[in-house]
């Protein structure tokens, strides 16, 4: 059954707060209550991220489900990979964890230390084998100019960290705003490997950083996305309680 | 990231399982996954725990020690473990593994003291650690100067954090972007024998020219022109000049392979150890351990010319 597990998962990078549109932080509630994890990553040099905008970043991961991180560009492909991979294998551990809660009544946490290598290893094995749906959003607001070659190399480094799963992978990546002052625009839809060349024309000087409309976007894709019959993590996980083994 | 540390010297860790009881003495170091501290057992024993927020990376670390432990046939592969546990800190739940106390120098200040020759007597011992890991269906992945350790007295290299350890066929779980071949270009980020043995390679020039990773990495996006060309022209690398291109060209893939390319490198090293004793004459016991492990480095070469 674990093959079957479609993660979904929303990266976004971005160097300042969100100034247009939607509360990206209710944008992450609503794509937490999906079924997907967001993921947030600000980056420093430059740009405008000052505590306002640290603190956007932490609160849309922890509403999301997700994971943050504030870095320098350099650091960028190794924290979207870490992510991604962490993120992965917390999915599969709340879906292992509610498998060993009906079989033994506990989950991996309640069994003797020496027995839970055995379900890390099965954990690491399904989250290597299962689909992984992921949207990036790219914050290509004025600021961005100078890292988005950075960003840019970071995805193609993530993309080789992809290729070697087992399991299959679908990544859109999109803009916020797009190129022709759109709050957002979806410059790869879903595919093996997303065709980047986008990237730059979408740079939009002056251009506000409408953050919550992107998560929307990302929500949108990841339900349309997944019309597969495999049926995501969340099947009997309505109640979002049970996500909080996201949060990191 | 909080920057606090988990615990304090003299405070005392009992793990919820097992009830053993461990003295934290100090900090060793710490890395992306967890913090590892020098503490005593209740019999007095020395030991290193690794202590971290999440269970699983310690759970699978420990099976590999255990089952490497047990395959390595008198070579100390990986520290031995103790115990595997839970404790609560101020309200939360952590998780640590105790094992073997590595005691030894980073390899940068072990060259500084005792000169970049020893570099390739280094690799030559990780080679054999990797052919045996290798001989399990692993590859070690993360293989970088931070996760060597060198007995100072024998100049033996000690591995540490086998968190990166993955099983042929598998992406590599953990990597650092200098070591990687992915990141250069020069291949796929898959476990395998050559990763290890391209991560051995830009561990050598890590050691004899500890500049050109901060020059060639600065970016953030990698140069795999100037790596070349640093290469073939940095007049410190000039005698690995074929070993070094030989693996980026893709003629030298197994470790096996890099022994051979190795020895004529270890044989100058050991000449050169030779005579910078015959210089310092032995006066004090210091000088004592420099003969030791000149003797130690002979058995080291020795081994392989005769045995292999
Ligand atoms: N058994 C040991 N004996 C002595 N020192 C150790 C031992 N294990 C780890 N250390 C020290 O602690 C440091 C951090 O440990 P380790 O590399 O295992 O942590 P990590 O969180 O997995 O790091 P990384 O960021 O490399 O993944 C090591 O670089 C080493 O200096
Ligand atoms: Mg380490």
């Amino acid at each position: 059954m674990f093959q079957k597990v479609t993660m979904k998962q929303i990266l976004l990078i971005t160097d300042g707060c969100s100034n247009k549109g939607s509360d990206p932080v209710q944008a992450a509630v609503y794509a937490r209550k999906q079924g997907i994890a967001v993921n947030v990553i600000g980056i420093v040099d430059g740009g405008d991220l000052r505590s306002a905008g640290r603190q956007e970043v932490e609160a849309i991961a922890e509403h999301g489900g997700g994971m943050s991180r504030i870095v320098a560009a350099k650091q960028l492909a190794m924290t979207m990979h870490m992510m991604t991979q962490h993120t992965m294998q917390m999915t599969i551990q709340q879906v292992v964890n509610r498998e060993l809660k009906q079989l033994v009544g506990t989950d991996s946490e309640g069994l003797p230390p020496e027995k839970r290598g055995e379900v890390a290893e099965l954990v690491d094995r399904m989250s290597d084998e299962a689909a992984l749906h992921l949207v990036l959003a790219v914050d290509t607001s004025a600021s961005m100019h100078d890292k988005l070659p950075t960003v840019r190399e970071a995805i193609r480094d993530l993309q080789i960290g992809l290729d070697v799963r087992k399991g299959m992978h679908q990544v859109a990546l999109l803009t916020f705003p797009g190129a022709h002052g759109e709050d957002v625009q979806v410059i790869s839809e879903f595919s093996h490997a997303p065709d980047l060349s986008g990237l730059s024309n979408s740079l939009r000087a002056g251009g506000g950083t409408p953050t919550g409309p992107a998560i929307e976007r990302a929500t949108q894709l990841l339900i349309a996305g997944s019309h597969t019959p495999s049926r995501p993590v969340q099947k009997h996980d309505e109640h979002d309680g049970d996500m909080s083994a996201y949060v990191v | 990231m909080s920057s606090d540390l988990l615990f304090r010297p003299g405070q005392t860790v009992t793990g919820l399982w097992h009830k053993r009881r461990y003295t934290v003495e100090g900090l060793l170091g710490r890395g992306a996954n967890g913090e590892v501290y020098r503490v005593t057992d209740s019999s007095g024993q020395t030991l290193a725990l690794k202590a971290a927020p999440l269970s699983s990376g310690l759970a699978l670390e420990h099976k590999i020690l255990k089952r490497l432990s047990e395959v390595a046939r008198g070579a100390d592969l990986g520290p031995r473990v103790f115990d595997l546990d839970d404790v609560q800190v101020g309200g939360q739940k952590q998780f640590f593994l105790v094992m073997e106390l590595v005691r030894g120098t980073t390899l940068p200040a072990f060259l500084d003291r005792r000169g970049r020759h020893w570099t390739p007597v280094l690799l030559l011992q990780l080679c054999t650690y990797l052919e045996r890991l290798h001989e399990t269906g692993n590859a070690f992945g993360d293989l970088k100067a931070e996760n060597c350790l060198v007995e100072e007295a024998r100049g033996a290299v000690r591995l540490v954090d086998f968190g990166g350890v993955t099983p042929f066929g598998r992406g590599v779980k953990e990597y650092t972007e200098w070591y990687d071949r992915a990141w250069w270009g020069r291949g796929s980020r898959m476990a395998e024998e050559d990763y290890d043995v391209f991560a051995l390679a830009m561990l050598a020039i890590a050691l004899l020219a500890p500049d050109l990773r901060k020059a060639l990495t600065e970016s953030g996006v990698p140069n795999g022109s100037r790596l070349r060309q640093a290469v073939s022209s940095d007049a410190r690398l000039a005698d690995w000049r074929g070993l070094l291109q030989g693996v980026f060209d893709g003629r030298v893939r197994t470790i096996s392979a890099f022994r051979q390319e190795l020895l004529p490198l270890v044989k100058a090293g050991v000449r050169l150890e030779q005579k910078e004793k015959v210089r310092r004459k032995p006066r004090d016991w210091t000088d004592w351990l420099v003969v030791g492990s000149g003797l130690v480095l002979m058995l080291v070469f020795c081994q392989f010319v005769l045995f292999r």
